[in-house]
């Protein structure tokens, strides 16, 4: 899986590509790790093709740590199948989740 | 189960005070008590303000009861019926067989006024 | 022009208790769900794609919609947060919103129109606005009108109120005699009669117009069918009963010689719309529920789980016979019955674990190898748990949040026990919801041993 970081309107931009399951959860979580908490970040998911249980961890925590910092986490891009794993897992309800990279980081 | 006389309305007529169940568990004590009270009156009211639950055993008792008072040239009416075991009556038909009356007073009345037929 | 709907998960929150967990959406009307009249109505209004959008679960939508092949039109779905305005969420939307003229309907479940007025022509000249406001919701139009569009006469258009079934009761009725104005389930080559497939009408049987009838129905002989009945699919009339201005939902089975008049029927659940009072029918001879088959690949998880049950059972036996008494001596067994959710809705199952607390060897090798729930793994023998599915929970921090239409399967492990990241009732939710849909019996197997090492670090 790739990570490509860069930055719009002083938003963070993740751009994963590749799929998100137990083998490339701990690479997005290392990286993840070493970013600014307290800074709004987007995680462009147009490249994603699955994500399973691991790679929903990884995503949760994060979640959970901006928001201790007062930041927020969007999410850009869903394909159907990855939609769906966030349907079925209620996990929606944790995300702010936008159709366009542009709209997520305010433009 | 309670019963007790009441000539208030100027003849004699019984009222029953009927649980909150009857079932197949408990719907022989009705069938059983019923002849005791056929005894003293034939004109009985069933008062059912207290009645939340009816099965098809527990209805067919009280048709039962309804057969027994005509055989003894009297009636059994039925009085404070709640909404559901009213629509229990409506869906078996049952509510035709009966005189259904909001309160044991009114029934007593209809007794009295020789509408019985 | 597309068509945004917004649906939230508060919105007709009366439908969703009094239909059984069904979403609102999909709850019939004239044998026809909501989100059916909704998408019909776009489609009039000159919609391409519509995209819904809740803050709840839509998993039943998404699957009954699909990608809107069947209407020719290309249907999308999108989640948003209960407290998201009107403007975040067109903002969550943007790339499906920058075509230019959209139709927004929000919170409505039904829509009074009639299928052959010009709506296309009428919404295309408007100017952008909220077009119509009902008791729960709106439409409003967004986008900048065709230049120099004459505005036509407005076409029939409103939002009735369905907020009690007594509204739902005379707009069923209404609509059934309506049924030139909308397009409506079954065939009639007479009007206000409409009549599904493989309807078996026994001889001695009426049916008094108007009526509609859904698929798989058997009317037997001597029953009538009476004026202002809506009957859904697999129900069944036995004989010498009447029905009439009432509505069978599907899967009703009405016994003999009964009189169903002004009533919605449900299973054998019996509802006077005009009171709003219902009777739960525990006599299966005069009302029932008829239940679909299970599917085949239920028992094949159910013969997993029961031999895998079975091994653990032979293997715990011993270390149970002995550590027990010795747990019951030093009082660190302690027995616990506590009510749970059963996986039939609305049923209820006792279930006994003990309490251990990690003190001691004994009570420590009694944790790590799942001693507290041995009597559990009987449950999963006799086909009452599963031995991995959803934890039970009677915890009320997931209680609101849990709507999830994916099967409830409690079991006596959780599949949240197989991974390590589970903070909190929320994240064990989601793991648990993840791998029922992604699961299979042999996977199960491999998470059960993993939530067996796990236990270690409890």
């Amino acid at each position: 899986m790739n990570i490509v970081e860069t930055t719009l309107n002083g938003v963070t931009v993740i751009s994963l590509e590749g799929i998100i399951n137990a083998a490339s959860a701990p690479k997005l979580k290392a990286h993840i790790e070493t970013s600014d908490h307290g800074i709004p970040m987007v995680i462009n998911l147009e490249q994603v093709d699955f994500i399973d249980s691991s790679g929903l961890g990884v995503l949760v925590g994060l979640a959970r740590k901006k928001k201790a910092n007062n930041a927020v986490l969007k999410l850009a891009n869903m394909n159907n199948r990855v939609k769906r794993v966030f349907e079925i897992t209620q996990a929606f309800s944790l995300f702010d989740i936008y159709d366009e990279v542009g709209a997520a980081a305010g433009n | 189960m309670e019963f007790h006389i009441d000539t208030s309305a100027g003849m004699t007529a019984g009222i029953a005070v009927l649980p909150d169940r009857i079932d197949a568990a408990n719907c022989a004590l009705v069938q059983q008590a019923f002849p005791d009270w056929l005894k003293r009156t034939a004109n009985i009211v069933f008062d059912c303000s207290r009645l939340e639950f009816l099965d098809s055993s527990g209805l067919g008792v009280i048709v039962s009861c309804l057969r027994k008072a005509i055989e003894h040239k009297g009636d059994l009416k039925l009085a404070g019926l709640g909404t559901k075991v009213t629509m229990l009556f409506e869906l078996t038909k049952a509510k035709r067989l009966f005189s259904i009356h909001p309160d044991t007073a009114s029934a007593v009345a209809e007794f009295s006024s020789g509408n019985n037929e | 022009m597309n068509s945004l709907f917004i649906v939230r998960e508060t919105d007709h929150a009366w439908l969703r208790e009094q239909f059984r967990g069904r979403h609102p959406l999909l709850v019939t009307l004239c044998n026809k769900p909501f989100i059916e009249f909704l998408i019909d109505f776009s489609i009039l209004a000159g919609a391409r794609a519509i995209r819904i959008v809740s803050d709840g679960p839509i998993a039943e939508l998404e699957q009954y919609c699909g990608n809107g092949s069947r209407w020719g039109i290309e249907m999308s779905y999108a989640h948003m947060l209960p407290e998201d305005g009107r403007t975040r969420i067109l903002e969550k939307n943007r790339r499906f919103c920058s075509s230019g003229r959209m139709m927004i309907v929000d919170g409505v479940l039904f829509i009074d129109n009639d299928k052959t007025a010009n709506y296309r022509a009428w919404f295309a000249a408007i100017p952008a606005g909220e077009v119509i406001r009902g008791d729960t919701g709106s439409i409003t139009i967004t986008g900048e009108p065709l230049p120099e569009a004459v505005v036509p006469p407005r076409p029939r258009l409103g939002i009735p109120p369905v907020s009690s079934i007594s509204h739902y009761f005379a707009l069923s009725a209404e609509t059934l005699r309506a049924g030139d104005r909308y397009i409506l389930p079954g065939y009639s080559n007479e009007q206000d009669c409409f009549i599904g497939r493989n309807v078996v009408i026994q001889k001695g049987a009426e049916i008094r117009k108007p009526v509609m009838i859904g698929n798989n129905v058997q009317i037997m002989s001597g029953s009538v069918i009476g004026p202002g009945t809506i009957i859904g699919n697999n129900v069944i009339v036995d004989r010498e009963s009447t029905v009439s201005e009432s509505i069978l939902m599907d899967n009703t089975f009405v016994g003999e010689q009964l009189e169903v008049e002004r009533k919605i029927a449900e299973g054998n659940l019996l509802i006077g719309p005009e009171s709003g009072a219902s009777l739960l029918m525990e006599d299966p001879h005069l009302m029932g529920t008829i239940r679909q088959p299970a599917p085949g690949n239920r028992i094949v998880r159910y013969l997993v789980h029961a031999i895998a049950a079975a091994i653990l059972i032979i293997l715990l036996a011993i270390p149970f016979l002995v550590l027990r008494p010795l747990l019951a001596l030093q009082k660190n067994w302690k027995t616990v019955a506590h009510s749970y959710p059963a996986s039939t809705p609305g049923k209820t199952m006792v279930l006994k674990t003990a309490k251990i607390s990690p003190d001691g060897l004994t009570g420590r090798i009694a944790i790590a190898l799942a001693l507290d729930r041995f009597a559990l793994l009987f449950k999963v023998l006799e086909g009452s748990l599963l031995l991995i599915g959803h934890r039970p929970q009677s915890s009320s921090a997931t209680a609101g949040v849990d709507r999830n239409p994916v099967a409830f399967n409690p079991a006596v492990f959780g599949y949240s026990e197989a991974e390590d990241w589970a903070q909190n009732d929320v994240d064990t939710m989601i793991i648990d919801h993840y791998y029922a849909l992604h699961g299979s019996p042999m996977k199960d197997i491999s998470l059960v041993l993993n939530a067996l090492t796990n236990r270690k670090t409890v």
